[in-house]
């Protein structure tokens, strides 16, 4: 060809083409590496390696103790004999083997021909029914056919028969030779299924273990481009449907990909190996089958966030729980954030916020520790008192700070605007905000404002403060006594008398300890005479008071209220009150008028108001803009609503609708919420607002690790999908009852499902403290329960501390009651009386047994005291039979400890059989425990019904009260100077009945 | 440096930037002789030398890696979306240095007398295989390559599931469409998003129509076509590509806008309080309150704009435009004039809004008619 006609080389064209095409080529080849080459492949493989090597453990382990047991190596032995017996007559085996085979070709052939001949005969009989039924053919001659193929097919069944029964007949002659093998074989199989099992596992993963083509095809299927057929290394996916996930328009199916990589997430044996191998920290909770939440269920970002549908370590969504771990990751796997994805994972101190969607009708949510104790603060917080939540709404008291009706006949304006100013110089503990004196405010400007603002809220909460008429106290109280009630009556299971911070995080005992405030400072705050009234009963001057009344006598009541008031903070009281300043009361004024009115119109108006108005205007407008209303009761505002958003949903506020502000913190939600917590203000630094028209909420003054847990709250009340079980009679009723127990601080003095207690380590004993309420259920007789929380009577004798009243309705008394019989699978509420049988052996065995254990020892019979000191004093026998359930009694009877740990009550003596052979049997025990011949059962009936045969008084109350004011408790004191001698005595008790 | 940035974050405000591109812009590409001779003076003509180029493109380059020691640069000129833009500054660029040169280079051959380097023997012929084809082929296979190495070094900006409830702030249009949305800044969104865009693709369309001067077809050179190749430039770079390019770098949150070097502030704001013409005239000079009567109201836009439309061509044919008149006659003249009104219709509206914080000039939101 002319070289002329082409404008460029071609040589030099095909060397560029080739070029390009081998670049193109090298390319295509870098983008199949680059889709294949996935970081969850290699922790796959990874993985493989461990599972082998732990199965490999695993195996040799298991074979090594198997051939240790006796039995396997009998087994074992037997087998060789049996093989060597079997060797020995292999002519025999295989001539048998023959004649089986030869039997077994008769035998098919047999059935081969029956079946022909029988699908003859059953379309001959169609035909005949035809023919009979519509008349297609003739009759008879289908008759004469049909007869003919029945006789056939007998005939041949009898052939077949015959096969059959000669072939099992060779078959079972070869099994006969052969059992002694078989057995032995079976015998080893039921010793070595674990380790064939672990045999199996590792055929599959561990290719030194494969036959060589299951090596190849091993490693072909996991081949680029043929993977997608049956790889090895894929990724593992939970597909949630009723879980899922927000995006926005729609709701998705959750797909967790989790597994992918976590491969030992949910098999035991991992918890050493490093991530993302290890095993999951709480088995027996999550994730295995037999726990509650199986994964299959639950998935993964259903409790913990994050991106379920990621495979690679940055988009799963992974949150670091420090920056140290952030540093670390960075640098480990170039970890950055998922900017775009609006449910990051929680980091690892957080990760409780995952139980609350679904259990968020509990009040205690068991094996979520941080969260509980997130609630707990929440709770003292009173978060709820501005912000709506659902949780909340019915189940935890909105307004929780005293009622200010009557603030005039409690307190003074002095002392009030200090505290208004500065709670916690008063009481460093309280749980009332700052307000005022927060960090920032630290301009003049600012702080002539926050005195004028705290005045103008005092003296409109005293201008309208109602009179209470307060009782005046009947006599001097006694200041000493007074402590050594509050020591002792039972006040601390709520409140405590600590003057300095110990400076202790808060755990849930200790918060339960502060139901109720700090009793410090009482001198400097209030009056005896409205200490004793409050005593008398607090309900009077609070009607929505959560404190119970302790019933009181004139003369407790004075004493308590003198040693309350004995306790002053003069400090506190010294500090100045600044004077009242009319040019920024105008101010504070005018800033509300104009927020409703033009400027002209406040100005108007503002003219028109004295100092007084100016003060009573003001007051009223700052009530309002700070929300004292929210957790107390405020004349003028009794309806006033919350002030703060509805929490509810607020986890799930995507961060854009979150207003940093100039904060120059990096933008997270969990950021934002710790920030909120910990400087309610702070988003409003640098910014130009108006004094009220800024952020409000105040300073709780919590440390880091409290504010903490308090953001796993805020976390937890987010909008995710839940998937709650249906609400049982069970749930609904102990969960109702829960939130009594809770609200109420039952706990505080009461040890409930194994928690609370706390005033116990205040007794010398746990047996002069309130009682242990486990297996409560079962053991009280409901009515008798409703009467007794109505109206509290005397049971434990000796018990100086008592049960208040809470008067709490019928209503939740009925919930708390159903609520310990749920809990203890009791679950029918009317029982009949249950009246003991008299005449028989058991009742009159159970008189003798009750002699031997000295019942009157201790217990009352009525009005009949027991005979030992008030120390060891127990309760009334003649209740029982209103109190108690027999079938319980005879529980108790069996092993107190095991229903009360620590109780004094010893386990009644009841003879064992062997005792009753002796010769002076019968002289010792009597003739109706011989005749129940160490029958336990009928012994402990028998005692039980002699309880429940026990006439006299049932309410002994006043008799109690009685001797107990003529005599006092000293013993009391007697047994803490002799602390320990309790344990020896009771030692030799027991020494005694063994 | 800090210093440099604050020159940078200065100069590259619209208001100046526009202004002077706009100005400068014909001494880079003079439309008369006077111009050419600053042109020449101020040496501007050796933009278009292989000197040129490789300066620019050096100083493009310097600057780019000065400025990605600065963190709030680095995040915009490197977020995905915004990768090919950079590419765009330096192809455009190139791409325009490759005409110029060659035109600049003919215009040189035509003025001593000879043929443009592209002539060739009429007789001379290529073929299409392998010459063209072959070549094609092989720039397919490059192209693709580079396709692959990019999405392969490049994730697709994906961001968060779509959400009615919150636009994301800024919200972008794609890359081409950012002069359209720049746009809107200035016009109703029926202008913006409607009329202007058909004006522009059909004025496009009519360009073979309008521009029938034969001479010069068939290779590059500027001299003789001046005035048409100004013209296209001056809406294609400063009307198109610098709109695209301040949309992509410089528009930040709420539109509002950035300098290279500036954070983006969700909370800056700007002063964005603007009227009508109405508003200014009634208002502002006559102290009276706006007529009731709609077409009252709007009497002195709609005859500022109907002036602008109708009285303006005819003035332009008597006078600076005569002899493309006599050259089109009316009718071409008519569409050619018109076309070029609209586009100076986009800088005049901007210089309206900054100097008079005009908002439109017809307002009749009673009949969605802004202008």
């Amino acid at each position: 060809m002319d070289k002329q006609e082409r404008h460029y080389n071609i040589f030099s064209l095909n060397r560029l083409f080739a070029i390009s095409s081998i670049f193109f080529f090298v390319l295509i080849v870098w983008t199949f590496i680059d889709d294949y080459d996935r970081n969850w492949k290699y922790y796959q493989r990874e993985f493989r390696k461990l599972e082998s090597d732990q199965t490999q453990n695993l195996l040799s382990a298991e074979r090594e103790r198997i051939q240790e047991l006796e039995e396997y190596q009998n087994a074992e032995a037997e087998l060789e004999l049996a093989k060597s017996s079997l060797d020995s007559r292999k002519e025999d085996l295989s001539v048998l083997g023959k004649q089986e085979r030869k039997l077994q070709a008769v035998n098919y052939k047999a059935e081969q021909e029956l079946s022909f001949i029988k699908s003859d005969y059953d379309a001959t009989r169609y035909r005949y029914e035809d023919a009979v039924t519509r008349g297609n053919g003739k009759v008879d001659n289908l008759k004469r056919q049909l007869d003919e193929l029945e006789a056939d097919v007998s005939q041949k069944n009898l052939i077949v028969q015959e096969a059959s029964a000669s072939l099992s007949s060779k078959s079972a002659e070869i099994d006969e030779l052969r059992k002694q093998a078989d057995d032995a074989m079976d015998e080893i199989g039921k010793f070595s299924r674990q380790a064939d099992l672990f045999e199996r596992k590792l055929r599959n993963i561990d290719p030194s273990a494969m036959t060589i083509s299951n090596r190849v095809a091993a490693a072909v299927r996991d081949l680029p481009v043929i993977d997608f057929l049956n790889p090895y290394i894929k990724i593992k996916q939970i597909i949630l449907p009723e879980l899922r996930d927000e995006l926005n328009f729609m709701r998705m199916p959750k797909v967790d990909r989790c597994t992918t990589c976590h491969l030992g997430i949910d098999q035991a044996g991992f918890e050493d190996v490093p991530q993302p191998y290890t095993t999951h920290p709480n088995l027996d909770l999550f994730l295995t089958s037999s726990s509650p939440h199986p994964i299959e269920e639950y998935g993964c970002t259903s409790c913990h966030a994050g991106r379920g549908r990621g495979t690679d370590f940055t988009t799963a969504s992974h949150s670091p729980s420090s920056h140290e771990q952030e540093e670390e990751w960075v640098e480990k796997y170039d970890w950055h954030e998922m900017h775009h994805w609006d449910t990051p994972m929680y980091p690892a101190q957080y990760t409780e916020a995952g139980c609350l969607k679904c259990h968020v009708d509990q009040p205690f949510i068991r094996g979520a520790d941080d969260l509980n104790m997130g609630l707990a603060l929440f709770e003292k917080t009173s978060c709820n008192s501005c912000h709506y939540i659902e949780r909340y709404d019915e189940t935890y008291a909105q307004r929780v700070g005293p009622n200010l009706t009557y603030i005039s006949s409690k307190t003074t304006k002095d002392w009030t605007y200090r505290w208004v100013q500065n709670p916690r110089s008063f009481r460093h503990n309280t749980w009332m905000p700052h307000f005022f004196d927060i960090k920032d405010e630290n301009d003049d400007e600012e702080k002539l404002r926050s005195s004028q603002e705290v005045h103008a809220i005092v003296s409109y909460l005293f201008n309208h403060s109602e009179n209470f008429s307060l009782t005046s106290l009947p006599r001097m109280g006694n200041t000493d006594r007074g402590e050594y009630l509050f020591n002792n009556l039972g006040c601390e299971g709520c409140h405590k008398i600590q003057d300095e911070p110990d400076n202790n995080p808060y755990t849930l005992a200790s918060l339960r300890q502060e139901h109720g405030p700090n009793l410090i400072g009482l001198g400097s705050k209030t009056t005896q005479k409205w200490l004793y009234s409050w005593l008398k009963n607090p309900k009077d001057y609070h009607p929505e008071s959560r404190m119970p009344n302790l019933r009181l006598s004139d003369v407790e009541a004075t004493d308590l209220a003198s040693y309350l008031f004995s306790l002053s903070e003069d400090e506190f009281m010294s500090s100045s009150i600044p004077s009242f300043d009319e040019k920024m009361q105008s101010d504070i004024a005018f800033q509300f008028l104009s927020k409703m009115n033009s400027d002209k119109v406040a100005r108007s108006e503002l003219a028109s108001m004295d100092m007084v108005e100016k003060l009573e205007y003001n007051g009223s407008k700052l009530i309002q803009h700070y929300g004292c209303t929210g957790c107390h009761l405020i004349p003028g505002f009794e309806d006033a609503k919350r002030i703060g958003v509805a929490l509810d949903g607020e986890g799930s506020k995507p961060l854009n609708k979150l207003d940093f502000g100039y904060l120059d913190i990096p933008h997270s939600k969990i950021n934002w919420f710790t920030q909120k917590v910990k400087d309610p203000k702070s988003f409003d630094k640098n910014k130009v607002v108006g004094p009220y028209n800024g952020l409000r909420m105040p300073d709780y003054g919590l440390s880091d690790e409290e504010i903490e847990r308090i953001v796993t709250v805020i976390l937890a009340l987010n909008k995710d999908d839940t998937k709650k079980k249906p609400n049982s009679a069970h749930k609904t009723f102990v969960e109702a009852g829960q939130w009594v127990v809770r609200n109420n601080n039952c706990q505080g003095c009461h040890i409930i499902e194994e928690r609370g207690g706390d005033i116990l380590s205040n007794f010398v004993a746990m047996e002069y403290g309130p009682p242990n309420l486990n297996t409560e259920g079962e053991k009280v007789q409901p009515g008798w329960l409703l009467s007794f929380f109505d109206n509290p009577t005397t049971i434990r004798p000796n018990l100086l501390v008592r049960m208040p009243s809470f008067e709490l309705g019928d209503e939740k008394w009925n919930n708390l009651i159903k609520y310990f019989q749920y809990w203890d699978g009791q679950t029918t509420p009317y029982e009949g009386d249950y009246t003991p049988q008299k005449n028989n052996v058991g009742y009159r065995a159970g008189i003798k047994l009750h002699e031997m254990g000295a019942c009157n020892n201790c217990h009352y019979y009525g009005t009949t005291q027991p005979l030992q000191t008030p120390q060891t004093w127990a309760p009334n026998m003649a209740l029982t039979k209103e109190r108690l359930r027999p079938d319980w009694v005879m529980e108790w009877l069996r092993d107190p400890q095991k229903i009360m740990p620590g109780t004094k009550m010893p386990k009644p003596y009841i003879p064992a059989p062997e005792e009753l052979t002796s010769s002076d049997a019968s002289e010792i025990f009597g003739t109706e425990i011989m005749k129940l011949s160490g029958d336990d059962e009928a012994m402990l009936r028998g005692l039980t019904d002699y309880v429940y045969a026990i006439p006299g008084k049932v309410d002994i109350s006043s008799e109690i009260a009685t001797f107990f004011s003529k005599n006092g408790y000293d013993f009391l004191e007697d047994l803490e100077e002799i602390d320990d001698w309790d344990d020896e005595e009771w030692e030799n008790e027991e020494e005694w009945q063994n | 440096m800090d210093s440099f940035k604050d020159l940078i974050n200065f100069i590259t405000r619209p208001t100046l930037m526009l202004t002077f591109a706009m100005f400068s812009f014909p001494f880079f590409f003079p439309v008369n002789d006077w111009f050419d001779k600053w042109n020449k003076r101020l040496k501007f003509n050796l933009l278009w030398s292989n000197g040129g180029l490789v300066v620019v493109m050096t100083g493009l380059v310097l600057f780019f890696l000065v400025g990605l020691e600065d963190s709030d640069f680095r995040l915009i000129v490197f977020k995905p979306d915004n990768v090919p833009i950079v590419g765009l500054i330096f192809l455009v660029y190139f791409f325009l240095w490759v005409s110029m040169k060659q035109a600049v280079d003919n215009d040189a051959q035509l003025q001593s007398g000879n043929k443009p380097n592209e002539y060739n023997d009429p007789e001379d012929k290529v073929l299409v295989w392998p010459d063209l084809v072959y070549v094609e082929f092989i720039c397919l296979i490059l192209c693709t390559c580079l396709l692959l190495v990019w999405s392969i070094g490049l994730d697709a900006p994906l961001e968060e599931p779509a959400n009615p409830a919150s636009t994301p702030n800024p919200s972008k249009a794609p890359w081409y469409f950012l002069g359209l949305q720049e746009m809107l800044v200035y016009f109703d969104p029926w202008l913006a998003g409607v009329v202007y865009p058909t004006i522009i693709v059909v004025g496009l369309m009519a360009i073979p129509y309008l521009d029938r001067n034969p001479e010069g077809s068939g290779f590059f050179q500027f001299k003789n076509r001046r005035f048409a190749i100004s013209i296209y430039i001056f809406g294609w770079i400063i009307l198109w590509v610098m709109l695209i390019v301040i949309g992509t770098f410089l528009r930040g949150p709420n539109w509002n806008f950035f300098g290279p070097f500036e954070y983006w502030d969700l909370h800056k704001l700007e002063p964005l309080t603007n009227i009508n013409l109405s508003e200014i005239i009634y208002i502002k000079y006559l102290n009276t309150g706006l007529p009731q009567n709609i077409l009252l109201r709007e009497i002195f836009g709609i005859l500022l704009v109907v002036g602008y439309l109708l009285i303006l061509p005819p003035l332009f044919a008597k006078t600076i435009f005569k002899r493309i008149y006599e050259k089109l006659g009316s009718f071409s003249f008519g569409v050619f004039v018109f076309l070029v009104l609209s586009m100076l219709s986009l800088p005049i509206k901007m210089y309206l809004r900054w100097i008079f914080n005009l908002k439109y000039i017809i307002a009749i939101p009673e009949f969605f008619f802004n202008i």
